[in-house]
């Protein structure tokens, strides 16, 4: 039978009985599709299998691992020191604040007190890394959304706080410079002007990168409504930072745990009302302008000398030129970095208001010179777990906005 | 209120005021990039980049074989092997010293545990390599870029500090400690 023929005979309808035609009836399914992982804006490589119906999300199911590097478990295998240069490795965009976090979980742990300059630096460090990756961030989830101009203009500050740590660490992004007990190096003179500098600069860049969007009829229409969560539902998925905060609760470790340098300085924490996109984009741009009043306050509160390093013989390195000369020193050198310090027996979580989310480091401790078990609260990981839930009937295109409006990274999601 | 909402819709307003960012900008235009293989950045003088081993102002290596450097290493690059200097029982050196470049994290780590400052981070960077075993570098190797970047080398441990522990160096003409 040829081609024709086959379709006249099957869909020919004899008229005088209707009902006894055999129509094809339109098959309706759900469309599976693979996002990822290798999509562009999946900030890394994540992979989602979006179950759709017409363009509408039924049901995204993220597949997370392919960066999977084991950390965890790298940890046990090295004393205490040897894994913050594995922390830079997390969350890649944000390194200072891993290292903080771990940093303040093992002196948790140890029970050390850092001196008061050493706090203050940390402080500053961690507002400048926190203004890096809310940049960071308010670039790629614009380019997400098709503007292209302000991933330039935010990449161009940016640059400047980079630099800045290239200066102050001798690595833009993987720093690796804080150590337990304190810091690795003291700022310098040109390095405090520097950041001073910026921080006259920087203000007014901020209201150009609103300018941009904050009118904008496309970036209104993509993110105010969009991935909405209800203050309940975040708290009960475990969502914190920004994306918490967006929903108007009002969380933020740095005021409610006081750590750091924080008590001392006066900031106020950004609430959001409706728990979209565009509120969490505004928090993170008020975060912005918090920042630069805190690293500024500090920088006036600092005390001009003293040690960034707590001096706790038996857990903190000692300074370089007291190695040199001093037989104890030298001891105790060889003793740390060979066997690392005696970790009494216990557990203990430590939390840390990272720029996206709580950052958290649970440590269980067997004794002797190696963590026992080390586990990463890792915020991207726990907003991932979300996605399902604030992706349902929206369109595949704001899928991408999604995963953008966590501010996720595949680093430290899949550790 | 309501016809000047529609006159900026329909003028597309916010598409205005972006441009007139964009073109500011145009006025003081100044190039941010650099133009890479010809223009280079100038690095920090702390800035962490290949490893080298360093020797004092009169030609001895600094290293004196401790392996501190090998157990301080987060990813196992280093692997020193010593031993003893001929005919000076309390002096070491390292005989072989091997640093895997492919799994450096350029932590610093090893720089800040030795005990004699005989390793160094230079401003070098541009390591590509074709081959990866190029990458396994020997301590003539690590000793020529130490060389090439640390022109100006250091006076030996012990005329810098006198107070220097013995058993680090081993150097029979110190005058004897009082005490
Ligand atoms: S820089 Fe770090 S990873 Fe590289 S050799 Fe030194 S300690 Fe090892
Ligand atoms: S720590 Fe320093 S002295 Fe010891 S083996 Fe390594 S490079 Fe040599």
């Amino acid at each position: 039978m040829k081609l024709e023929d086959q379709r006249t005979t099957v869909y020919k309808v004899d008229p005088e009985h209707p009902e006894s035609a055999t129509l094809p009836t339109l098959r309706t399914e759900e469309l599976l599709l693979n996002m990822g992982p290798q999509h562009p804006s999946t900030h890394g490589v994540l992979k989602v299998i979006l179950e759709l119906e017409g363009e509408r999300i039924v049901k995204a199911t993220p597949v997370m691992g392919f960066l999977h590097r084991g950390v965890e478990k790298l940890a046990e295998d090295g004393t205490y020191h040897q894994f913050i240069p594995h922390t830079d490795r997390l969350d890649y965009v944000c390194a200072m604040y891993n290292n903080f976090a771990y940093c303040r979980a093992v002196e948790k742990l140890m029970n050390i007190t850092v001196p008061e300059r050493a706090e203050y630096l940390r402080t500053i460090v961690a507002e400048v890394q926190r203004i890096i990756g809310h940049q960071f961030w308010l670039g790629t989830q614009a380019l997400d959304i098709g503007a292209m101009t302000v991933f330039f203009y935010t990449f161009r500050d940016r640059e400047i706080l980079l630099d800045w740590f290239d200066e102050l660490c001798g690595a833009r992004l993987t720093t690796s410079w804080y150590r337990i007990g304190g810091v690795e190096r003291d700022f310098t003179p040109s390095l405090i002007e520097k950041l001073r500098r910026f921080l006259d600069y920087f203000p007014p860049k901020i209201d150009e990168y609103v300018v941009f969007l904050e009118k904008n009829r496309i970036w209104l229409a993509r993110t105010k409504g969009v991935a909405v969560i209800s203050a309940e539902d975040a708290i009960s998925f475990g969502l914190s930072g920004p994306t918490l905060r967006g929903s108007g609760v009002d969380y933020d470790l740095r005021k409610y745990d006081g750590y750091a340098a924080y008590p001392r300085c006066e900031f106020s924490v950004p609430v959001g009302k409706n728990g979209d996109t565009y509120d969490r984009y505004w928090i993170r741009v008020q975060e912005m302008r918090e920042s630069v009043k805190i690293v500024r306050q500090c920088l006036d509160q600092m005390p001009a000398e003293g040690p960034i390093m707590a001096d706790v013989p038996s857990v903190t390195l000692p300074p370089k030129e007291r190695v040199f000369t001093n037989l104890d020193s030298m001891i105790q050198q060889f003793k740390l970095f060979s066997q690392g310090f005696d970790a009494p027996r216990g557990e203990i979580y430590c939390g840390t208001e990272a720029h996206k989310g709580e950052l958290g480091f649970y440590i269980v401790s067997a004794g002797g010179g190696k963590p026992y078990r080390l586990k990463i609260r890792a915020p991207s990981f726990i907003h991932m777990g979300a996605f399902d839930h604030m992706s349902r009937g929206y369109m595949i295109a704001d899928a991408v906005t999604i995963f953008g409006t966590y501010d996720i990274v595949m680093g430290e999601c899949d550790r | 209120m309501k016809f000047k909402a529609w006159l900026k819709t329909i003028i597309f307003y916010e598409i205005l005021i972006g441009m007139k960012a964009t073109l500011m900008h145009l006025l003081h235009y100044k190039p941010i990039t650099l133009q890479y293989p010809h223009e280079k950045r100038i690095l920090p003088d702390s800035y962490r980049g290949m490893l080298a081993l360093l020797r004092y102002d009169d030609g001895t290596e600094k290293c004196v074989g401790c392996d501190l450097c090998e157990a301080a290493c987060p990813s196992r690059v280093i692997k020193v092997i010593s031993a003893e200097v001929p005919d000076e029982p309390t002096k070491r050196f390292a005989k072989e010293y091997y640093m895997d470049m492919t799994r450096c994290l350029f932590c610093g780590l090893c720089v800040q545990a030795c005990p004699v400052d005989a390793l160094g981070m230079t401003r070098e960077y541009e390591w590509a390599v074709y081959d990866k075993r190029q990458l396994l570098l020997n301590k003539g190797q690590l000793l020529a870029i130490g060389d090439r970047s640390y022109p100006v080398r250091e006076k030996r441990l012990e005329l810098q500090h006198p107070n220097v522990a013995f058993f680090n160096v081993a150097f029979k003409h110190l005058p004897p400690k009082e005490s």
